[in-house]
């Protein structure tokens, strides 16, 4: 399959700057939200984006178009997440979360209220999402919203294809045992409420 | 009753990959499906679980903030234009000139380890011809091996064997990434083989 940046990518690797722009352009929301779901921070998301593309320029003269450059800059963001979220270990705060989500606006729909409760109750589980362990929140990321194949994140997490799935798995029964507790909670306080 | 607990909780562990599959109507969900026809509680699990795909399935990106861009440019025009020169104009790899350079040292060692008046150009007699000028170089030459058969054969052995080693290890070093690589993917497969196996048993168990 040919890769759509193919010729964006050669004219920055003869040094365009404008091309190079226009390159990140295309590519910085991707970056940003794997880096954000990674690290959970905002202000580290955007300096790993930084340091990203200062790595991807650097390194452009040698990239040979083996692989796609989508992948090869994903992996770059991955490795620099990765390594970042070593060096700052427990540090990081999961601070943004919910201030992202409260600027989701919700689409016209007929029944406004019904639909509020709903977009509720789907951002309460993203907000779940985050509570996962990283090893969760990561295949989720790649492969919910990064929209990659089993074996591409198998392939760039270096882990066979059955745990990738498996990882997938019980994350999703994670997010349904959590929704479970929720449910179970609110019935017993109206029992209590009654 | 213990035993349909733990089969009811063998099934759970299948449903979220049935969700993500789309509910195939595939003969490898057929003892899932006869499961779900009569158990309430996977019911519901499986209620759950189709909220949470559909959930994740419109689990929106954050967007890079609009500042980022500039940031990102003023970092890249702010970078020296020698590294970027240098790292275009890279050196060739080790791969190519140290083969290279063996082959050279070589040479050079076989060259070197002649003895010094055959490196010189034979003197032409006057009268002579350059066709007998030539063959007596080469008479020169043949008499010269002749007498140091063993110091010439251990020479060019070495010389060779040199070069042999050389191109080994450098096919190695080509093929030490791609090993790697072809490794990886051997235990990625075993790794889901020995999975298969696993959910194979506890299916018909």
């Amino acid at each position: 399959m040919s890769d759509p940046l193919a010729e964006l990518v050669a004219r920055c690797q003869e040094g365009d700057v404008a091309a190079f722009r226009e390159l990140v352009q295309k590519t910085q929301d991707e970056v940003y939200n794997l880096a954000y779901r990674v690290l959970g921070n905002s202000q580290e998301a955007e300096d790993i984006v930084q340091e990203v593309y200062l790595r991807v320029w650097r390194a452009l003269p040698g990239f040979r178009g083996e692989a796609r450059f989508s992948s090869w800059l994903y992996r770059i963001t991955l490795n620099a997440c990765l390594n970042r979220r070593r060096e700052l270990r427990t540090q990081l705060h999961v601070l943004d979360a919910e201030e992202a989500l409260e600027q989701l606006a919700a689409p016209a729909h007929e029944n406004p209220v019904e639909l509020a409760i709903e977009h509720e109750r789907k951002a309460s589980l993203w907000r779940a999402v985050s509570r996962l362990p990283r090893k969760y929140r990561l295949v989720l990321t790649m492969f919910y919203q990064q929209q990659l194949s089993y074996k591409e994140i198998a392939e760039h997490l270096a882990l066979p294809l059955g745990t990738v799935k498996a990882h997938l798995n019980r994350a999703r029964r994670a997010l349904a045992g959590l929704l479970r507790r929720k449910r179970e909670k609110k019935s017993e306080d109206k029992d209590v409420a009654v | 009753m213990r035993t349909r607990m733990w089969r009811c909780e063998q099934f759970k562990e299948e449903l979220p990959q049935y969700v993500a599959d789309g509910e195939p109507a595939s003969p490898y969900y057929r003892a899932l499906r006869a499961h779900l026809a009569s158990c309430p509680s996977c019911q519901e699990e499986l209620q759950r679980l189709r909220w949470v795909e559909e959930a994740l399935r419109c689990w929106p990106k954050v967007p890079a903030p609009s500042a980022l861009l500039e940031r990102v440019m003023q970092a890249i025009v702010e970078q020296p234009h020698s590294v970027r020169m240098q790292e275009r104009w890279q050196p060739l790899t080790w791969e190519v000139w140290v083969p290279a350079l063996a082959v050279l040292a070589g040479l050079m060692i076989a060259v070197f380890s002649l003895p010094p008046h055959l490196l010189n150009a034979p003197v032409a007699v006057p009268g002579e011809e350059a066709s007998q000028l030539w063959a007596r170089d080469l008479a020169s030459w043949e008499s010269w091996l002749e007498g140091h058969r063993e110091i010439v054969g251990t020479v060019w052995n070495g010389v060779f064997a040199a070069l042999a080693v050389f191109g080994i290890g450098f096919a190695l070093a080509s093929w030490d990434a791609l090993g790697r690589e072809w490794w990886k993917e051997v235990e990625r497969y075993f790794a889901d083989l020995g999975n298969q196996v696993r959910l194979f048993f506890r299916r018909i168990h």
